[in-house]
Order: structure tokens, then sequence, then C-alpha cells
């Protein structure tokens, strides 16, 4: 045999192998799975309200703020006690636990940038203004916005930060007739304190408490956004193709997220969707406490709550024009029972470091989450019907571990 | 080697595109105007972002009509939920053209738009049944 013959029969060969090998995933597979890889997440969004946001010395500061004990009442919780940064910034409790046991689960900050709407039930609209709760909460720091501020000023280094970025800290906090503990969210001696203080000081010492959120939603913006193995099989799929990305994943979590993208089969991508795995809009899925002491209706209060926010994106001491504040210019206003109950969609990265799962932290496995979507609830809930043999259940939970890191 | 790297690539993943330019055009229910909706940068809709839309209203002779009061609202049928925005025409900008702000969609799939025209005492609707892909 001659060695063209030779040739051209090793190259049938070869070509007859091809058309047997068809690939794993389809273009519209292939798509799916390249808008869910961090490598094609954009840079965060502007956020209008809070021109400091992207500037390092604030993040810096607010990094300073987020790890301080001394701001709250008993001088030994920050923002970091729930936030753990080794817990991708949740804290492994089923409700959050600040002086009290407060009634939800806390949620990572890991890519709150990208964030719309913050809680549970979405009361806030900036990262700035939802930092400013937890100083007040009773239940979690239970301090006031008089002492954040006056703590800032007695720390030589923070007030010369804090001076340098906003400007000087207003003379009125430190008036003999203004007690440390006042503030509109604390107990009623708190309270009290802060209504008899007048409007134009209240006004000055809002201003200087919002710069102090502002630092702090600035270095969130920074936290970075680990990639996982998904993510690295995900590139690797989009620059080289099925054969070099294959030892990335194995067979199990291939089918695994072959079922998550499957949207007549699982409707994962229904919320869980984009680089983050959340479409961050308000779903029910059944776990709202419409009745009893855990009494909770999530969004159907958020909504009402961010409209009167004191710091939302159209109050006085955000930085944006009104007709920057896309969320609250096109929020559907009225409120309808679609959202009692609802809660927003969270992001399924890191499952190993954000359980227990849930708004009140009811579900403490990824197994149990899945039974919860395939035991439909009765409670109106917008969930479909859905149903995985053990099988599946397996592949999926081995693929959302490809999410962890 | 020709035959080898022919192999190796994998074929469906390079046929991807992105989707073209996208218009829809609706006579409303009674016949009353023509509506055209294109996105403003006139690519496919994102999911997820918040982007205008423009609003074409003409009558049945693309004569432009102006003024009209336009309302939109919208949600997945399938799936029993509403836009989970409340969109709001906020701009004229000539020969017909209206500026639709604030729609986002937070999944893919099918959803559907009403478009409500209000020009001299005449209503109708016109309905758009959108395909939102990733």
């Amino acid at each position: 045999m001659s060695a063209t013959k030779l040739f051209l029969l090793y190259a049938c060969l070869l070509l007859s192998a091809c058309e047997d090998s068809k690939p794993y995933w389809t273009a519209e597979h292939l798509k799916i799975i390249g808008s869910l890889s961090l490598s094609n997440l954009d840079q965060a969004p502007p956020t209008p309200s809070n021109r400091f946001a992207n500037l390092d010395k604030a993040a810096s500061f607010g990094e300073q703020v987020f790890f301080d004990t001394r701001f709250s009442l008993n001088g030994k919780l920050s923002c970091a006690s729930c936030h753990q940064p080794d817990r991708a910034f949740t804290d492994g409790l089923i409700t959050a636990k600040g002086i009290r046991t407060t009634n939800r689960n806390t949620q990572t900050i890991i890519g709150a940038a990208y964030q719309t709407w913050f809680y549970w039930d979405g009361r806030k609209d900036s990262l700035w203004s939802q930092a400013l709760v937890p100083f007040e909460a009773a239940n979690e720091m239970a301090s006031s916005r008089v002492k954040v501020l006056r703590t800032i000023s007695r720390d030589r280094n923070l007030k010369q930060q804090y001076e340098a970025l906003f400007g000087k800290l207003p003379v009125s906090i430190f008036h003999k007739n203004i007690p440390e503990n006042a503030g509109p969210w604390g107990d009623a001696r708190t309270r009290d304190n802060w209504f008899r203080i007048p409007k134009s000081i209240q006004k000055q010492i809002n201003s200087a408490y919002a710069n102090v959120g502002k630092a702090i939603g600035a270095y969130e913006r920074k936290i970075p956004i680990p990639k996982t193995r998904f993510d690295k099989y995900a590139e690797v799929l989009s620059i080289s193709g099925e054969q070099e990305a294959s030892s990335l994943l194995n067979e199990n979590e291939k089918a695994g997220l072959s079922l998550f993208i499957d949207e007549k089969r699982t409707h994962c991508l229904r919320c869980h969707n984009g680089s983050l795995f959340s479409n961050g809009d308000f779903h029910n899925i059944g776990t709202g406490n419409l009745t009893g002491p855990q009494l909770d209706f999530g969004r159907y209060l958020g909504v009402q709550a961010v409209l009167q926010d004191e710091f939302n994106c159209m109050g006085n001491n955000s930085d944006a024009k009104p007709e920057e504040c896309n969320a609250l210019r096109f929020l559907p206003k009225e409120i309808h029972g679609e959202l009692q109950g609802a809660f927003k969609t969270p992001s399924i990265r890191y499952l190993n470091k954000t359980a227990p799962y849930f708004h009140d932290g009811r579900l403490s496995t990824v197994a149990e989450v899945l039974d919860h979507y395939t035991k439909k609830p009765s409670n109106g809930s917008e969930l479909p019907d859905l149903s995985l043999t053990g099988e599946e259940k397996n592949q999926l939970i081995a693929f959302l571990a490809t999410l962890n890191y | 080697m020709l035959i080898i790297s022919a192999c190796d690539s994998p074929n469906e993943y390079h046929e991807s595109k992105q989707s073209d330019t996208i218009q829809h055009s609706e006579i409303t229910n009674n016949g009353s105007f023509v509506v055209s909706i294109s996105t403003e940068n006139r690519s496919k809709p994102p999911i997820r972002q918040y982007h205008n839309w423009i609003i074409l209203v003409t009558d049945q002779q693309l004569n432009p009509i102006y003024p009209s009061v336009i309302s939109v609202k919208g949600g997945m049928p399938a799936h029993g939920h509403a836009l989970p925005t409340k969109p709001s025409v906020t701009e004229y900008l000539g020969d017909g053209r209206y500026r639709l702000e604030g729609v986002k969609f937070n999944m893919a799939g099918k959803w559907i738009l009403l478009v409500s025209i209000n020009s001299q005492n005449v209503r109708d609707i016109a309905e758009f049944n959108l395909d939102v892909s990733h």
C-alpha cells in the first residue's frame, strides 16, 4: 500500500471518530454556561447616591470601621461579627446574633455591589444606607448615630481620615445637651433623646452619619468575588473547548450542571441566573411566615420601608439626582399579595460557607433545600412543580459544590 | 494535522453568535394604531438590568401619533408574575417616538408587554410577545 493510500485511510478513520463523538453541550448550553461564569461579570454598576463609592481612601476608612467593635453598645460587636470574611462574610448561625438574636439569616456581602436591593426584603436601596442600620438596630449593635460619630472623633487616626474625605465633623455632636445615646431607632430613651434634638442639628448629624455608611459601602464594593472550579471550567470551555475542559468537572458534576440549566426540567435559572446566580429580585417560594411569632411578610413590607427610608436614593443625603434613582423611580408601589412572603433571591455561590439557608435559616443542608423545591409548598408560592430522582438530586448537589471555594 | 485540528474544535460553540437588532411591530387590538418597539440601543433586551425602549406610534398610514398617553404593563403569563418594575414613558422624541424607561426582565423566557395608547380619546392596546434569552 502506498503512503498516500495509508494517509487517506488514517484520515477516514479520524473523520469517522469525529462524527461519533457528539459534543456534550449545545451552542445554547454554552451560551448559558458563559452567562453564569465570573469571567463574564462586568464592572460593578455605578452607585450615584454615593460619590465616594470608588475612592480607595473611602474604602480603607470604611474597612477600618467595618472591623472596629468600639461602635457597638457593648464594645464587642462590629459589622464583621456577622459578616465574617472566612465564612464568605456570613456567620454560620440560623439567624444573626447581635446584642440579641435577630429574626433573619445573615446574607453574604460578596457581590453586593451588583445588587439593587439590600436585606432579604429589599428595604434598603444602597449598600451605604444598609450599612447604617446595624449600628442602631436594638438587636444588633444597639448603638446610636451620635455614638458612632463621637467614637470616630475620639480616635485621632479615624478622625483624620474622616475629615480628609468628608470635611469637618459637626461640632454639634459634642454639645452638652446632646446625649450619646440619641438616634431614631434605638430603645425608648434613645429615641426620646433624638427627637429632643433640634431639626437643624439632626440634619448635620445625619449627613455625617451617612458619610460613615458611604465609606463602608466603598469597602464592601471592593470585596473580591472568588472564582470557583465552575468558573475555571466555563472559562476553559469557552476558550479551548470541551476536550480541554473535560478534566475540570466530573461526569456527575456535568450532569448536575446540565440539569441546572435545563429550563424545562428544573427552572433553577428563573431566579438563579447571571454570574452571581441571582436575579436580585423577590420571589415567593413558600417560606413566608404569615402567622405566628416569627411573622415575616418579606418584600410586602420592604417596599413600604424603602419608600420611607430617610437614607434612600432620593433622600437629603444621597448624592444622586432624582432621575438617577432608577430602582425607586420604577418600583411598583402598589402593595399586592404577590409580595407577601417574597424574599430576595440569594446567590448560590459558596454554599459551603453560607449555611444555613433561607431568610430564617430554617434549612441546614443543600439536600434539604432541594427537598423544599420538590415538595412544593401549599401556601400560594410561585414555585413550579419539580420532580427529581435521587440520582438527579445528587448530581445537582455535586454541581452546586463546584461553586464553593 | 489539519484533520486532527478540525476534530479538536468544539463545532457548535464556534457557531454561536449574538442576536441581531430586535424590533417588534403590532397593530393595536381595535386597529387604531400601529406600535413598534425596540430597545433604545437596538440590541436584544438584557436580563437583570434597567434599560430603555423606544415606542413608535403611528396610524395605519404610518402618520406619527402625538400627543398620546402611553402606559406599559407586562409579565410572564406562564409563570403568573408581573414585570419586576413599573416602566414609564418619560419623553417624546418627535415623529411619533416615545422613550420608555425602567424596563427590567429578571429571567429568560416568554414575556408579554402590553402597550396602552390613549390619543384624542381613542384608546387601544398593542400586545407584544417577547422571547428574552441569556
